[in-house]
């Protein structure tokens, strides 16, 4: 069973373009991109989500077209996790994740039912954010806000959640946090997930599926053991390394080029 | 500002609301070229009578408060929306050239076809989300920054007062009606202007409560409530012509009052944050307030010349919005 199917996507953006991306995510697996910086990640996950109308291909979220959801009805099938938060309004953690509830409500009720109550509880619970549901969202440090902006896509109870670099500006202990509990949630409730990542190491040990974009195009895909070699490293990053697995982690050693 | 803080000050403004409005009003109706002390208002409000002071009282004053509230209450909304949807807090009826819009509209209408004056709502309507529409498309790029916003609604502006003085001029002989019109006041206003902005009035307010959830869903920004399963593009839209509808009931009968919809929304965005579910009742208690204390004060300490509402709004709000400039010129 295929989560998300892109089939030949194209689209362009000023001098970028995206050309021809024909990717498959798995349904209940978590999905690493990668890629280097400007080659279109951002752009393939918001074309996913519906943020931005590709120029050719089609994408198929969960067998039915992404052309044939209302934004509601997509809402309640994949959630997503921006790249760069705009400025939070004046809300407390509790209010943020309740917007999570709005796909499943007409444009202007506000009344919350139990059911909802039961998934913003649910949501923070999961984020470690019960202790600060109260707060001001603005309050919160980097790691917190992240995870309130993720337990706001949790609420919305999808069976698919995107996650745009969710870790780059995290150290590395409120990383490897993030990566645990989005770990938890794809084994027990067979999330499926997808995130951009920069960090080779937890992409491959904490994900099933690995897809590398260069330059708007897919260069390879596959499990992330089997696609992290040498050659990999020189066709998406263009550096020359050694790669040696210690468990599930690749230990990548640069072969430094001589100073000229 | 913690939670706690911000349900106190919720309280607390939610409470002090009616009584400031009460109060307000009261300043209103006995202040004037005659005061006229809050006992008698009483007698004449419960029993009638027919002494000179409840004439002024029931005739002049009472229509006019009444007028002064709404006008207030609009422009106050009309703004606070505005502000949300152009994601810019310098959006305001006024400056943006919505009351412009409306203004040009309802001149069309009092110099064309001086018989309907019934019309001229409905008009200010048309022209204000025209106006709206004009500008939020010149100015509108993923956001619409201050800068953009306040350049497009004066050349916005400038153009409609442009055809507002060309009409004026072909038409010199029927701008007598127009004139006290253009400079924002309640001067002679009446029961009968009451009834022309009444309807519209009462359903543009009436329609906020509908628009405090797509307003709050929209300050998360585009991306987000796409996210969350909005139709950011259609709301928007919508919103933009409460905002107009708004305006257009305050422009129809006051004319061109600009700041109260500025200033009003930033002071109680301050004070109690920017949920609308507060800002926008709160704001439009705080617009009608505002309103009517500056209309007693401009018909009454100026003695013998009533100053229009409009211009003392003007000398108020204008220092503030430069203040707002200068405070935000980080912002793009
Ligand atoms: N709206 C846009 N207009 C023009 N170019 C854009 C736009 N959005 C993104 N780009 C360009 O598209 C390329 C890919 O961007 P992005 O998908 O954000 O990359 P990544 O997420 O992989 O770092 C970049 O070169 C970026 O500058
Ligand atoms: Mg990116």
């Amino acid at each position: 069973m295929t989560a998300i199917e892109t089939n030949e996507l194209r689209l362009t953006a000023g001098v970028f373009r995206l050309s021809g991306v024909s990717i498959t995510v798995p349904v209940g697996q978590i999905t690493a991109i990668v890629g280097p910086n400007g080659s279109g990640k951002s752009t393939l996950l918001k074309l996913i989500a519906g943020l931005l109308a590709p120029g050719g291909g089609s994408i198929v979220i969960h067998g039915k077209p992404l052309a044939g959801y209302k934004r509601a009805e997509l809402a309640r099938e994949l959630s997503m996790l921006p790249q760069s938060g705009e400025t939070l309004p004046e809300l407390t953690v509790r209010e943020l994740a309740a917007y999570g509830r709005s796909p499943y409500h007409g444009p202007f009720s506000r009344r919350l039912n139990a059911e909802d109550e039961q998934a913003i509880d649910w949501a923070l619970e999961r984020m470690n954010l019960r202790r600060h549901e109260d707060r001001m969202a603005r309050t919160l440090s980097g790691g917190e806000r992240q995870r309130a902006l993720i337990a706001m896509a949790l609420a919305q109870k999808t069976g698919i959640l995107l996650l745009d670099e969710p870790t780059t500006y995290l150290d590395i202990a409120h990383q490897l946090d993030l990566m645990r509990v989005l770990s938890g949630l794809n084994r027990e409730y067979g999330l499926t997930i997808v995130m951009v990542l920069h960090d080779l190491q937890q992409a491959a040990a904490f994900c099933g599926h690995l897809i590398a974009v260069k330059e708007g195009a897919v260069v390879a895909r596959g499990a992330p053991q089997a696609v992290i070699t040498p050659h990999f490293l020189k066709a998406v990053y263009d550096i020359d390394a050694k790669v040696r697995f210690d468990e599930a982690y690749p230990l990548i050693i640069p072969l430094l080029r001589p100073e000229l | 500002m913690n939670k706690a803080q911000r349900t106190r000050k919720r309280k607390i403004a939610a409470a002090l609301m009616p009584p400031l409005l009460a109060a307000c009003a009261l300043f209103g109706l006995t202040t004037g070229s005659v005061s006229i002390p809050l006992r008698e208002i009483g007698a004449v409000l419960l029993h009638g009578s027919s002494s000179e002071h409840a004439v002024i009282l029931l005739e002049v004053r009472l229509p006019r408060v009444l007028i002064g509230l709404l006008t207030g209450a609009c422009l106050a909304a009309s703004g606070a929306i505005l502000q949300g949807i152009m994601r810019n807090p310098l959006a305001d009826p006024g400056i943006i050239g919505v009351s412009a819009g409306g203004g040009l509209a309802a001149v069309i209408a009092l110099v064309l076809l001086p018989q309907w004056s019934y019309l001229l709502p409905p008009a200010a309507f048309v022209g204000a989300f025209a106006a709206a529409l004009l500008i939020y498309g010149l100015s509108w790029d993923r956001g619409a920054s201050p800068v953009k916003i306040v350049l497009a609604g004066v050349a916005v502006n400038a153009l409609l007062g442009a055809v507002m003085n060309g009409i004026m001029v072909f038409h010199s002989d029927r701008i007598q009606a127009v004139i006290p019109w253009l400079s924002g006041g309640l001067n002679g206003r009446s029961w009968k202007h009451l009834g022309f902005m009444l309807p519209y009035a009462l359903l543009g307010l009436a329609l906020t409560a509908l628009a405090v959830k797509p307003a709050n869903l929209l300050a998360l920004g585009d991306q987000s409530a796409k996210l969350l399963g909005q139709r950011v593009e259609l709301q928007r839209m919508l919103l933009l012509a409460l905002a107009a509808l708004l305006a257009g009931a305050a422009v129809s009968v006051a004319g061109l009052v600009g700041f109260v919809g500025l200033v009003v929304p930033h002071a109680v965005r301050l004070l109690i944050g920017e949920d609308y579910r507060y800002l926008l009742p709160v704001s439009a208690f705080a617009g009608g307030a505002l309103v009517v204390v500056a209309d007693t004060i401009a018909r009454s300490w100026f003695d013998p010349v009533e100053l229009p509402v409009g211009i003392l709004l003007a000398c108020v709000g204008a220092p503030f919005f430069l203040y707002l400039l200068k405070k935000r010129s980080h912002w793009r």
